[in-house]
């Protein structure tokens, strides 16, 4: 059954006036619908499986993948905030120590030795202290009067010397960098580093004294605090990467659903419609051809008019045609029997007879079942 | 075309059973291939771009357990992570290309059984399709025998059944004509000894009346049942 358009038949030259300008539309798409939805739903029906079986295996391995994108970021460590060692106020505000930890290795702040050694200068290598040890960071500092053998020995003048040098700004500032929150005297009592020192600081030039309030110099932070802040941006800049890649990936994940639901309506939609349209061109020539098999039950044989273009089952409608002028053909042969038989009654002068009569309606009758 | 036989001319031997041969499924190619082909790379084209992206999702995953396991690489170095380092690589790739060759022979084993299946339902059309165009070539040759119903698996049935009520409303006015005009024939040769013929008339009735029963003759023959396939 080729698909080569059909010859017009003889009687089909000139076109109906009820088929020209004939339109598809979409009510009438669907003829035979047994035949369309079975074809129509079958294509409908395996992509709709194909898609929801892949899909669910696309979602499982991509949830696979983005467990593993996401295990990957969360596995990746952000640097550690190092732990304060010291209390820092305002600007101009004197600052209060903390202890730092010794035990918390990276995560500390590390004190620069230069600070133990300004402790050291200030608080152990003067005229009035020397240290019993060592200073260390953030460990009570112990400290004994310079001049031995003298009166000053007495604990108390020890205490007195030392509850003096802790009003004094430029005393107390490296006790507050190496975060030593408590000095004592060797064998006398303890005392706590004040925040801010009692007395301010002299200023005398040749007209007059300036009294300037000792401020703990907070310029000496600045490299503490510049690793603390970079310590701190980057961390925050790892969280937020980090923040960011697990939603990139629950986003990616999100995306390859939305397309897979996306794809999968527009396929089946996009199937279903393609589906009743390419049926309609077998169901159609089947309808039309079904109408002439209507009309030769019925004892008429009238023209037969060529498919539309873009139908399919051309050969098929082509056999039609050849049956059906067949059919004509053998009422055409009968027409020129009887005709031939009645006019030669009628020159022998049985034009009258019955039977004659009988085969004159049947002439009728079949002349007009070809016109 | 059909399972059912057909009833048996009177001196003929029964009709064989037909039997559907696989080189027959592909009795409209046209037809049948243009719907075959269209549902079959319609399945490829969603089951490679599905399988696509499992693999590429697969992959993905493997790429990046490998990428942490270098990492785990760097900071240890022991014997062990590097066994993981050879091993779990291959693996994967192992079973990537485990996954993928799974995916095609899936993806082939569906399109051969479906390619099949889409055959035999579009001959379920085709088939009926061809039996009515043997009808139909019958009677462009006047033959009008009887017509035998379809096999009950096939599609069209409706459409058959008009067709079938057609043929046997057209039979059955062929065999009622063809009786009216053997009876007329019957008729006017017992007439026309009465009638007042004319020698030339006379002869030229003959003659009609012979040409007649010819025709009647050539007629009830076409009307019989088809004769047997051989």
């Amino acid at each position: 059954m080729s698909e080569t358009p059909a010859k017009p038949a003889p009687q089909a030259n000139t076109p109906k006036p009820g088929d020209r300008g004939y339109k598809r539309s979409w009510k009438n798409l669907l003829i035979n619908k047994r035949y369309q939805l079975q074809f129509t739903l079958f294509m409908v029906g395996l992509a709709t499986v194909l898609m929801v079986g892949l899909g669910i295996r696309v979602m499982m391995k991509a949830n696979e993948a983005t467990t593993v994108t996401k295990v990957h970021w969360l596995g990746m460590a952000c640097p550690e905030i190092p732990t304060l060692p010291i209390e820092t106020t305002t600007a101009g505000a004197a600052a209060a120590a903390a202890t730092p930890d010794p035990a918390a290795g990276s995560g500390s702040a590390v004190i620069p030795e230069t600070v133990l050694e300004e402790v050291a200068s200030q608080w152990c290598n003067d005229d009035e202290f020397t240290c019993t040890e060592k200073p260390a960071v953030g460990k009570p500092l112990v400290v004994k009067l310079s001049q031995v053998g003298s009166a000053a020995q007495k604990p108390t003048e020890c205490d007195e010397t030392l509850d003096y040098k802790l009003g004094d700004g430029d005393a107390l500032s490296p006790l507050h960098k190496a975060g030593i929150k408590v000095v004592s005297c060797d064998g006398g009592k303890k005392h706590d580093v004040p925040v801010k020192a009692r007395r301010a600081k002299p200023t005398i030039d040749e007209e007059s004294i300036q009294l300037t309030p000792t401020t703990v110099p907070t310029g000496y932070y600045d490299p503490f605090f510049e690793k603390f802040k970079t310590a701190i941006a980057e961390r925050g800049i790892c969280e937020m990467k980090q923040a960011d890649e697990l939603a990139a990936a629950d986003r990616a994940r999100m995306m390859i659903l939305l397309v897979l639901i996306a794809s999968g309506l527009v396929l089946v939609g996009g199937l279903g419609v393609y589906g009743i349209k390419m049926t309609h061109k077998v169901a159609g020539p089947l309808f039309k051809i079904s109408l002439y098999l209507g009309k030769m039950r019925d004892g008429r044989y009238d023209k037969v008019w060529n498919l539309r273009k873009g139908d399919q089952l051309v050969a098929f409608y082509d056999n039609f045609k050849v049956g059906h002028e067949g059919v004509v053909q053998m009422q055409r042969e009968d027409i020129v029997r009887v005709k031939a038989v009645i006019a030669a009654a009628e020159t022998a002068g049985m034009g009258d007879h019955a039977t004659i009569v009988k085969l004159r309606e049947m002439l009728a009758r079949k002349e007009k079942s070809i016109e | 075309m059909s399972d059912e036989p057909a009833k048996p001319a009177a001196p003929t031997a029964p009709r064989p059973r037909y039997k559907r041969k696989l080189s027959n499924y592909l009795i409209d190619k046209k037809l049948q291939l243009r719907y075959v082909v269209v549902v079959t790379l319609l399945s490829a084209v969603i089951a490679g771009s599905l399988g696509a992206m499992i693999y590429r999702q697969r992959h993905r995953a493997s790429e990046s357990i490998e990428r942490d396991l270098m990492a785990l690489d760097n900071q240890f170095n022991d014997k062990q992570t590097e066994d993981l380092k050879q091993n779990i690589p291959e693996q994967m790739a192992a079973e990537d290309r485990n996954d993928a060759l799974t995916m095609v022979g899936v993806g082939l084993g569906l399109a051969i059984i479906l390619s099949g299946y889409l055959l035999i339902m579009t001959h379920k059309v085709a088939g009926p399709l061809f039996k009515v165009s043997m009808y139909f070539e019958r009677m462009s040759r006047g033959q009008l025998g009887k017509v035998t119903p379809l096999r009950s698996g096939d599609m069209l049935q409706d459409f058959y059944l008009t067709f079938a009520e057609m043929h046997d409303a057209v039979r059955a006015r062929a065999i009622e004509d063809n009786d009216a005009l053997t009876a007329a024939l019957d008729e006017l040769k017992a007439s026309k000894n009465v009638a007042d013929y004319r020698g030339e008339a006379r002869a030229v009735l003959d003659e009609e009346l012979d040409q007649l029963a010819r025709h009647v003759a050539a007629r009830k023959a076409a009307l019989v049942d088809f004769p047997p396939r051989t």
